[in-house]
């Protein structure tokens, strides 16, 4: 009865803490990534300049992403934010943004292994596998001119 | 030009703002109302509207997740298990998008708004459902839990029934998701409780847990094939988050169902003029 008890509390601690992480986590880096966001968009509204080309107000809001339009590659958003383009500065935040949960389920299968609950580490970790792959899926749709 | 283009971003955030205030007092979400106000009023093409509205869904989902991470309601484990449907239903979802006409785009996302106001105006799981059994599945995995209900005022145990069904209604409510933005939360917590009959409380949470992972799925497809636009995604990304946190602050205020029947009237309203423009009409 007593080691049950003591058991219990155990485990509460335990969740306690995993808990705890995941709201740290999750809280920060919707903070972070809204910040980089917020900054980027009034560097924007200050110099009035997007870092690419802008053309009218209809381009802008019809504009895919491109070389001349905004950046979306890794390489592109950071030498952009290297140089302090509004546009790529707020891509970073958007990207950090949409990351996020990719981290979440990394970190929950680290709290499945650390509950030395295999089979849903594993899942967690499948999981992770399937977010990875959906960025696979854009070469796919690349390759059929789709994209 | 410059002070047309600030003016019109300004009216992207308050727009995002209601759409995530109404969202919140809907029980909805703001994702639902950001494609129909992009693409009606603001002239947005569809599929940057949808990828401006993933990101912001992401957003909220993971500002609110911090708050239910605490409160021991949401079951990490279901929720882990079937966002393994979901987010392959995501990528599904996506991947149709990018092959679907844009008038047949928003024929469906008219049908899946009418459709999401159902479980608005027709109140489900107000007790906890009675299972008998647990699905061997369920028993397999350790699916079944408990909370403390401050309502009922003591610990509720339930049982997990209909795992099989649930979880192809997950990798549908998945493609919705992947395929029009949305965090397609409503339709989530649906297969929950319609198949699965948890109790309300832990549907609701723990769908929030799921719709962050889900969105995320289809997110990184729309941000690197180039249709998350910056100009766009900013202030709906800022705007969505703002009204969810205001939306929730008045929620807690109000508990009149009228409150929701107004928004699930405007939701209609929307619903249609998206049918109607898929339709060519208007």
């Amino acid at each position: 009865m007593i080691d049950n008890n003591s058991k219990d509390q155990k485990l509460l601690t335990e969740e306690g803490i995993s808990s705890k992480i995941l709201t740290i986590y999750l809280i920060w880096s919707v903070i972070i990534s809204l910040g980089i966001i917020t900054f980027g968009t009034i560097l924007f509204i200050i110099t009035g300049k997007s870092g690419y080309n802008m053309g009218n107000l209809n381009s802008l809001i019809t504009a895919k992403g491109s070389l001349s339009t905004y950046p979306f590659y890794i390489q592109s958003i950071w030498s952009g934010v290297l140089t302090l383009k509004p546009f790529a500065i707020i891509q970073l935040g958007v990207l950090i943004l949409l990351l996020t949960p990719f981290g979440r389920m990394l970190l929950q299968f680290f709290i499945f292994i650390y509950e030395k609950d295999t089979i849903f580490a594993i899942i967690a970790l499948v999981v992770f596998v399937i977010l990875m792959f959906s960025l696979y899926m854009v070469n796919v749709l690349e390759m059929l001119h789709i994209a | 030009m410059i002070y047309l283009i600030v003016e019109y971003l300004i009216e992207i955030l308050i727009a995002s703002i209601l759409a995530g205030i109404i969202g919140a007092l809907g029980g909805l979400g703001g994702g639902v109302l950001i494609v129909p106000f992009l693409t009606l009023y603001f002239h947005v093409p569809i599929s940057l509207a949808i990828g401006a509205s993933i990101v912001s869904v992401i957003a909220t989902s993971s500002g609110s997740a911090a708050a239910y991470v605490r409160d021991k309601i949401s079951n990490i484990r279901i929720g882990t298990f079937l966002v393994l449907f979901t987010t392959t239903g995501a990528i599904l979802g996506a991947f149709i998008e990018h092959v679907t006409p844009v008038k047949v785009l928003f024929f469906i996302f008219g049908v899946v708004l009418i459709i999401s106001v159902i479980p608005m105006l027709k109140k489900i799981g107000e007790e906890v459902p009675n299972v008998e059994k647990n699905d061997p599945l369920a028993e397999k995995l350790g699916l079944y839990g408990e909370y403390y209900d401050s309502v009922l005022k003591r610990e509720v145990k339930y049982k997990v029934t209909g795992v099989k069904p649930g979880a192809a209604m997950m990798f549908m409510a998945g493609t919705i998701s992947g395929l029009l933005g949305i965090g397609s939360g409503a339709f989530k917590v649906l297969a929950m409780d319609l198949a699965m009959r948890l109790p309300i409380k832990v549907s609701t949470t723990t769908s929030n847990f799921m719709i962050g992972v889900t969105a995320a799925a289809s997110a990184g497809i729309y941000f690197f094939t180039g249709d998350v636009n910056p100009f766009i995604a900013a202030p709906v990304a800022m705007g969505v988050l703002i009204g969810a946190i205001i939306g929730t602050k008045i929620l807690v205020r109000i508990r009149s169902s009228s409150v929701r029947k107004i928004f699930a009237v405007i939701i209609l309203i929307v619903g249609l003029e998206m049918i109607l423009r898929g339709a060519g009409v208007i």
